[in-house]
């Protein structure tokens, strides 16, 4: 392998894990302050990682709030949208008039 | 029963399965977009019992009034910044996990999954944790900026800087799209091209993108250039969630114009004539791009 090659590797690959991390950071960021303490997540310092992990926050939207039920409409409304919309549409695809 | 013709068997049964889709299309799309055509004439209320015909009002307000005329600004802005960086953006992208699927591939899938996590996530969702990132004195944008001696920015609060904020959410939010539409395209290029291409003399990865790889991506190309577009005609989510078209309507965009005059407001004859107005860009994009690009995008 010459080293061009290694060269146009490296390059590659590092932009692309730039990139990539820039993509990933709300995520990591959303992940993160899912598990901060209240007080941790209204500081003006960065902190990625919370002192503690606080899972009384997924224990709160679990329990206390309707997020289960809104989850349930969810795959209420995907059952019944294939539901109503197929027979309207499926006959369509066999119909050799396009 | 039986001695009905075969030609007239064959009609009744293509009546019968193309007829219902062609009635729900009739009944759900079109005939709303005539009502909604038709509305666009008039100065209609949510609620109100009657109705007046004021000609071309509506449109002269949306194009004569300083509101209307930044909507259709910040718009058009907000799309001359998304399309060509997602598009550039999402064929780089494409052309190096392309490449290092080659040397690496279970480290160019996770990166492919990585750049695509953004398009199946919820933007609303996303929105929140923007708006957490890009809090002006507590989020970790700012908090990097002055971390390395940089000034602060208001991000989504600076009548000056906020539109741009949002395209590059919006950026964000279709590379991984473009890169999966592009790294599909790649993989239908046939390598005896390229090596046709080596033996006529275009050895050098640069030459061999200019000769073989850009041309036969054409397709490809205008079909993500359309996708984009269209989305990019059509933010909402970052507007409503984030500013609400603020501060002083300097984020204010086609849809959310509609959605706050005709939800909002309730002045559904406004908020149709924006809806007709937004309908025929989309419509006219897209023609124009199909019919500039037809002719040298297809090589059969």
């Amino acid at each position: 392998m010459s080293n061009r090659i290694i060269l146009g590797r490296t390059l590659s690959l590092a932009l692309l894990i730039i990139g990539a991390a820039a993509i990933l950071l709300p995520f990591v960021w959303m992940i993160s302050l899912s598990l901060k303490p209240q007080d941790e997540i209204f500081t003006a310092t960065i902190q990625l990682l919370p002192s503690r992990l606080e899972w009384q926050n997924f224990f709160k939207a679990v329990t206390q709030t309707d997020v289960p039920r809104y989850l349930l409409n969810g795959v209420n409304a995907v059952f019944e949208d294939a539901r109503l919309s197929s027979p309207w549409c499926l006959p369509r695809c066999w119909c050799p008039f396009t | 029963m039986k001695s009905l013709p075969i030609a007239m068997r064959q009609a009744l049964t293509t009546a019968w399965l193309a007829g219902p889709a062609t009635i729900a299309m009739m009944v759900v799309i079109f005939l709303p977009v005539a009502i909604v055509a038709i509305l666009s004439f008039t100065d209609y209320q949510f609620g109100a019992k009657s109705f007046q015909w004021i000609g071309l009002d509506n449109y002269q307000r949306l194009f004569g009034s300083t509101l209307g005329r930044r909507a259709i600004v910040n718009t058009l802005l907000y799309v001359a910044i998304v399309i060509p960086a997602s598009v550039a953006l999402g064929l780089f992208v494409a052309l190096g996990l392309h490449q290092m699927a080659g040397w690496a591939p279970r480290l160019a899938n996770a990166l492919r999954t990585v750049y695509f996590l953004p398009v199946a996530a919820t933007l609303v969702a996303m929105s929140v944790a923007w708006q957490m990132m890009l809090h002006p004195s507590l989020g970790v944008v700012n908090q990097t900026l002055i971390a390395v001696g940089a000034a602060p920015q208001n991000w989504l609060s600076d009548r000056s800087l906020v539109l741009y904020t949002l395209a590059v959410i919006g950026i964000w939010q279709t590379v991984g799209y473009n890169m999966v539409l592009f790294l599909a395209g790649l993989t239908t290029i046939p390598q005896e091209i390229y090596d046709a291409a080596e033996i006529d003399g275009a050895g050098r990865n640069w030459s061999r993108f200019w000769t073989v790889t850009w041309p036969m991506l054409g397709p490809t190309t205008l079909f993500v250039v359309v996708i984009t577009a269209t989305n990019a005609f059509r933010v909402f989510e970052t507007v409503a969630t984030l500013t609400r078209g603020g501060p002083a309507f300097a984020s204010d965009t086609l849809v959310y114009a509609l959605y706050r005059e005709g939800f909002v407001y309730f002045k559904a004859g406004y908020a149709s004539a924006i809806t007709m107005v937004f309908f025929v860009i989309l419509l006219l994009l897209t023609l124009l791009q199909f019919k500039a690009l037809e002719r040298r995008v297809h090589y059969r």
